[in-house]
């Protein structure tokens, strides 16, 4: 191993070699803050050598020279820190060395470095972190950094051989996703991977491009990537992940994602995660009792794992990380993350004799076709009698009148299925699924005085968001949370009346809140005019309405933006004016169309009445740049309605 | 005779189900309106002989609904020092709703590290352990009963700061404090009424409070300070407070020594810097910029503090370890400065020697022009903090005194007045004048020290610093910052055929900082303000010709137990006269003044008086 480090690090740095001291050099010769301007650090390289064995097992050599380029930096350089999980993966911090701006050179003990369980909430599965005390920097201080691991991300704990456990789960094969953007400029970014000549690997380099290089050296490939010059990332608000737009580099032996498929099918059968128990079997047939049809089954079950098995991972031991926890552990511990939630809804599934299988997918970002282990979530899927796959996500649908929740439209999933399967992807929701409909009838009165009600429906997705504000809220606040949302909009209203139902019985229908109110001073009054807005139409409930929190001063967009889910809003409100009055404008009115992104509203006086109404609807979750424009004057046009004045003149 | 014993046995049958009946209309009030209630609760602490500590939390909290388990009470975590404290778990355990019990499995504890301890070196040694309670359900009932033994040279005596209450109801909760016969407990109870029961028990007096049918905790906004209007025991084995901050301050950190780094540090500041108040600001920003906060609680950290020399090694320190740099920055530079500890009024007592009332640390720097000056080390203040301690006590840790130290600060005015003139021009822009003058905690005297031309960003959004113009000083100290600022091209934020609308300047400090642009209309608890306050304004407003005020000319003048508020508006000719004040003289509003602060707010922040309408006739 040491021999390869070596010549690696002969090949990358041979210039640097041939000075007496060549990093400090490097250091003396690279810019500061006036070349960086904005940044903290500067890290002059960044170098990866990843030698992988036949069983599929990686050392991984990192070697990293930072150069201190503001206090801040100084600050966030003060520790090292290396994290891992010790049962997949060995780590160490072999040695680190400060260069100081005036010369001296300080090589920091290697006894120094800790090791202690990370910090964790949720998820308590044993990750730990080495960490070594860098102390006080300065501005023009250099600290280069050697780092050693071998193992994976997550790996079976079998006994024996003393590196078997740090063997990916799929045997012999090696993946890797390596990112080539960083918040800190590099100068320099090498990642070198050396691979048994017998592996074939599929990489691809997306978002950018990349010198590449592969040379054939003692029976295994040496695939060689560098970027130079890498400039810190810019987001924009609201864009979609990292991974899918800045430049990365993806990398796999698995033939395809039909193996990967093959194999978590495989995983999990093995070791029996969807067995059922008499406890577990009596629970469902009691579940199922009144269960009228196949849809009434799996949403009873569905929504049973979703409300009742809490989020929170604790470690089943050997096999966690990839492995779908026992139907019996579940159904004791009451808790489990969201393969082990998947898991408990298979075993209740495959329970009550429907075929259920387990499915990954990522939520965040993209997948891209390279099988690299692109997974962050997993969740179940059912065959239905007419043989097709539906699936099912008990981890996002707590509380949510959704079985698959489309807050994971247009998102990748990889089904962990008998016969195999390609990569896919889910549909777009319609946005009527997911409609937020605020209808108002009210009064205005020549002393300023607004009275009214209004009722608020809202469904899937536009339902949680609604919900949520009492499931995911203490319940002694209930009442204040509702007026919260009013008063933000109109903080002098009186709510004289309100019902919002029973906000955890959520099967029953659409949540439903309707409120009485008055609201003294609500309007401008003169000897002239009345001037006072749509209350309906003053954004009320915008937590229901999460297109309202973009930022629409970004005139084009560069990446692709995401919403929470696609969304349909219905306004609508009638207001009886005094007699004697007539708005300065009878009719005003605005559209904007787009493939995605419309927008249609009307504020209309006639007799005594003033109608308003609009129409918002957001087709997407994700969309591309192209559509910023059309979404941008639907959310545009919405705040000016919130904020247009309806002006009364006197007759 | 009879008949009083016939009374007495008919009181006892009576009072039993009656009791029986308060206790099941408590649990059943809590199960309609809250998510979960702690059926018990028990806090015991022990002080040995050999100054060990033993700690017993024994709890059963029954749940109500998902939100108490899916995000409230699914794990309790535990944090100690394994150093010097051993953690047992001597039971953990649910009962289901149906009955079934089902013990805690061994995988559900473990542990973690700190998240405050994250990027501490010094205590990464930390650890937290978190339980994660398993087979929970609406109906279930966790029980958990742990004991932390600390070895008798951690803590420097058993002491406490205990908040009674908890964010779920308590139906009873017991707290019992033994401590060796020969070792005096002080202690007080505020808030509310509970005499402890005192009994002799082996070598110990064991001192026990019981409380029954204690509400939740408020979630309102704006609640006093550290919990200060709730329920709260703090006790002490120690002699007295003096002893306890005596223990604190022989540490060598105290000794203020500095190495050759932090000298030519200061020095560099020193030379760059002639001006002292300007200097003592540089040094402030060194220490708060350029090393880390490591927020660990005081008292996790055993009152132990490092060095200021380790902590400048270490590139962070605690809150303490910073302020102690910081002061030690401050002698180096010639400075004279001290640490202050900061305990709220309500929770200090001499006789009381108690570490844990302590909520922060502060350095008082003796200054010859401007006098005693409070810095903080863990971030830059925008004033003389000696403008907002209304409410805390500081005592100064000198290792050299023989008795307690003090020093409180009364608030004094904290005034925002306004002058200005507006000239609304044909274009329907709006330039001006606007003389300013700040008072108090609201003159952010040391920003402006620092950089004259924040003052340009003190009427935004309304006025950007691209609209002014000129900007004249009239008055700068610590105690009144006034300046003339000229500016142009306003723009209206909205037109509507001839109707135009425009916000008046506001500046962005004071109220408009708070962010209580609304008040719910019931209020529990009493209401804290960050200072009490004075704000007015007055602005002519001159209109072109064929232009007229819209809005109605308006005259109120409240007067009420939360303050006064006057808002005039006028127009004579083609002047506008808009003259807008408010007071608020307390820095606390109980719960039966809360309708009259509500409606002092409600009318400040009234759209019509900050938002003008204006009308070009045809």
């Amino acid at each position: 191993m040491k021999k390869k480090l070596l010549l690696f690090q002969l090949v990358l740095f041979s210039v640097l070699l041939a000075s007496a001291n060549p990093v400090k050099e490097l250091v003396a010769k690279t810019g500061d803050i006036s070349d960086y301007l904005n940044s903290d650090v500067l890290v002059i390289f960044d170098s990866i050598h990843v030698d992988v064995q036949e069983t599929g097992l990686s050392y991984v050599n990192t070697h990293r020279l930072y150069k201190v380029l503001t206090t801040n930096g100084a600050k966030r350089l003060s520790v090292i820190k290396y994290g891992y999980d010790p049962s997949s993966a060995y780590a160490e911090i072999q040695k680190v060395i400060i260069y100081r701006k005036d010369g001296t050179i300080d090589e920091l003990s290697p006894e120094t470095v800790t090791d202690y369980p990370a910090p964790a909430r949720m998820i308590y599965w044993g990750a730990r972190e080495k960490m070594i005390a860098v102390g006080r920097l300065d501005p023009g201080d250099a600290v280069e950094v050697f780092l050693f691991r071998k193992g994976f991300t997550y790996a079976l704990l079998q006994g024996g051989d003393d590196d078997e456990r740090y063997i990916p789960p799929m045997r012999g094969h090696y993946y890797d996703i390596v990112e080539f953007w960083s918040s800190d400029p590099i100068i320099t970014k090498v990642y070198q991977v050396a691979i048994p000549h017998d592996k074939p690997l599929q990489y691809e380099f997306y978002n950018g491009e990349v010198q590449s290089s592969a040379v054939f050296r003692n029976n295994k490939i040496i695939y060689t990537f560098i970027k130079k010059n890498i400039e810190p990332y810019k987001r924009e608000h609201g864009m979609v992940g990292n991974p899918d737009v800045f430049p990365k580099l993806l990398m796999s032996t698995s033939p395809d994602w039909k193996a990967k498929s093959l194999w978590f099918y495989g995983v999990n059968e093995d070791y029996g995660s969807f067995e059922s128990t008499p406890e577990i079997q009596s629970k469902v047939d009691e579940l199922l009792a009144e269960a009228e049809n196949e849809l009434d089954s799996i949403t009873i079950l569905t929504h049973w794992v979703g409300d009742e098995i809490r989020y929170l991972g604790i470690s089943m031991g050997e096999g966690e990380g990839f492995t779908l926890h026992s139907g019996q552990m579940n159904f004791t511990d009451r808790c489990g993350v969201c393969k082990d939630k998947a898991g408990m809804l298979i075993t209740m599934l495959r329970a009550a004799g429907f075929e259920s299988y387990p499915a990954m997918t990522m939520a965040g970002s993209r997948i891209d076709y390279i099988p690299a282990d692109q997974f962050n979530h997993c969740v179940t899927l059912v065959k239905l009698n007419n043989g097709e796959y539906k699936l099912l996500d008990p981890t996002w649908v707590p509380f949510v009148r959704e079985l698959w929740s489309s807050a994971e439209q247009q998102q990748n999933y990889l089904m962990g299925i008998p016969e195999g399967a390609d990569l896919a992807i889910t549909p777009l929701s319609p946005p009527e699924n997911h409609f937020f409909r605020l209808n108002g009838n009210s009064e205005i009165y020549t002393d300023g005085t607004l009275v009214g009600e209004f009722t608020l429906t809202a469904e899937g997705q536009s339902d949680a968001a609604i919900r949520g504000l009492f499931t995911r809220n203490f319940k002694d606040d209930w009442e204040a949370a509702l007026e919260r949302e009013i008063l933000k909009v109109a903080p002098l209203a009186e709510v004289t009346e309100w019902d919002y139902g029973d906000p955890y019985d959520y099967l029953s229908g659409p949540i439903i809140i309707t409120v009485k109110y008055r609201i003294p001073d609500y309007a401008l009054v003169t000897d002239h005019e009345i001037i006072f807005q749509s209350l309906v139409a003053s954004n009320l409930f915008k937590r229901g309405m999460a297109h309202l929190y973009q930022n629409t001063n970004l005139e084009e967009r560069k990446y692709p933006f995401r919403d929470r889910c696609s969304r349909q809003v219905e306004l609508t409100e009638t207001i009886t004016v005094p007699p004697g009055y007539t708005a300065i404008n009878q009719s005003y009115s605005t559209a904007s169309k787009g493939d995605y992104a419309t927008f249609d509203g009307s504020i209309r006086h006639a007799g005594r009445t003033i109608d308003v109404e609009e129409t918002i609807i957001l087709k997407k979750r994700i969309y591309d740049p192209d559509d910023w424009e059309s979404y941008r004057a639907a959310v545009k046009n919405q705040n000016a309605f919130a904020d247009y004045p309806i002006i009364l003149i006197k007759d | 005779m009879m008949k009083k014993i016939m009374m007495k046995k008919i009181r006892y049958i009576l009072a039993v189900p009656l009791f029986l009946l308060l206790n099941n209309s408590f649990l059943s009030g809590q199960e309609e309106s809250h998510d979960a209630v702690l059926l018990s609760l028990t806090k015991e602490y022990q002080l040995n002989e050999d100054g060990s500590i033993e700690y017993r939390e024994q709890k059963k909290l029954k749940l109500l609904t998902h939100f108490a388990f899916h995000r409230l009470y699914g794990e309790t975590f535990i944090v100690y020092n394994p150093d010097y404290e051993d953690l047992t778990i001597n039971n953990a355990f649910t009962i289901m709703a149906d009955g079934k019990k089902i013990i805690t499995p061994d995988n559900a504890f473990n542990e973690v590290l700190p998240r405050f301890a994250a990027n501490v070196p010094e205590f990464n040694h930390l650890r937290e352990m978190v339980v994660t309670h398993t087979g929970l359900e609406v109906g279930a009932v966790i029980n958990l009963d742990y004991t932390i033994n600390s070895t008798g040279n951690y803590y420097p005596a058993l002491m406490g700061d205990v908040v009674i209450p908890s964010s779920s109801p308590i139906e009873k909760m017991t707290i019992n404090i033994r401590a060796p016969k020969n070792t005096t407990l002080h202690y007080k109870i505020l808030n509310i009424r509970t005499a402890p029961e005192i009994t002799e028990e082996n070598n110990f007096m064991l001192y026990s409070w019981t409380f029954h049918h204690l509400p939740a905790r408020s979630h309102e906004p704006f609640q006093t300070g550290y919990h200060t209007s709730l329920p709260r025991l703090v006790f002490s084995t120690a002699k007295d407070m003096y002893r306890m901050l005596d223990v604190l301050t022989q540490q060598d950190a105290f000794q203020y020594k500095t190495n050759k780094p932090i000298t030519s540090a200061v020095e560099q500041v020193m030379t760059d810097c002639k001006d002292d108040l300007k200097m003592i600001l540089k040094l402030q920003k060194m220490i708060v910029d350029d090393l880390n906060n490591n927020n660990i609680p005081f008292e996790i950290s055993g009152f132990h503090t490092r060095t200021p020399v380790a902590t400048w090694k270490s590139n962070g320190g605690t809150e303490l370890e910073k302020t102690l740099l910081l002061t030690a920055v401050l002698r180096n530079a010639g400075v004279k400065a001290s640490p202050v500890a900061m305990i709220p009024h309500l929770l200090f007592e001499k006789k009381i020697g108690s570490l844990d009332v302590i909520k922060g640390f502060l350095v008082q720097v003796n200054t010859r022009v401007h006098g005693l000056v409070y810095l903080s080390a863990i971030h830059k203040d925008e004033q003389n903090l000696k403008y907002s301690l209304e409410g805390t006590t500081l005592v100064l840790l000198d290792p050299n005194i023989e008795s307690i130290k003090t020093y409180t600060h009364e608030s004094e005015d904290n005034v925002i007045l306004v002058k200005g003139s507006l000239i609304f021009n044909p274009d329907d822009l709006v330039a001006g004048e606007i003389s300013v003058e700040l008072m108090g905690s609201l003159n952010p005297y040391f920003t402006f020290l620092s950089d004259k031309d924040q003052v340009k960003r003190l009427f935004r959004p309304v006025i950007g610093s691209n609209n002014i113009t000129n900007v004249l000083s009239t008055s700068f100290n610590d105690n009144k910052s006034a300046f003339t600022i000229e500016f142009k091209n306003i723009s209206p934020i909205d037109t509507q055929e001839n109707y135009i609308f425009m916000d008046l300047p506001f500046v962005n400090k004071g109220i408009n900082s708070w962010h209580m642009t609304y008040l719910l209309s019931k209020r529990e608890t009493p209401l804290e303000i960050p200072e009490p306050i004075t704000e007015s304004y007055q602005y002519t407003i001159t209109l072109p010709e064929g232009v007229v005020l819209v809005t109605s000319p308006t005259n109120i003048k409240i007067k009420n137990e939360a303050g006064k508020l006057v808002i005039e508006l006028s127009q004579s000719e083609n002047v506008v006269t808009i003259s807008k004040s408010i007071s608020l003289p307390l820095k606390t509003y109980k719960p039966v003044q809360y309708d009259d602060f509500r409606l002092l707010i409600n009318t400040w922040n009234n759209n019509k008086y900050t938002n003008l309408i204006y009308k070009k006739m045809p």
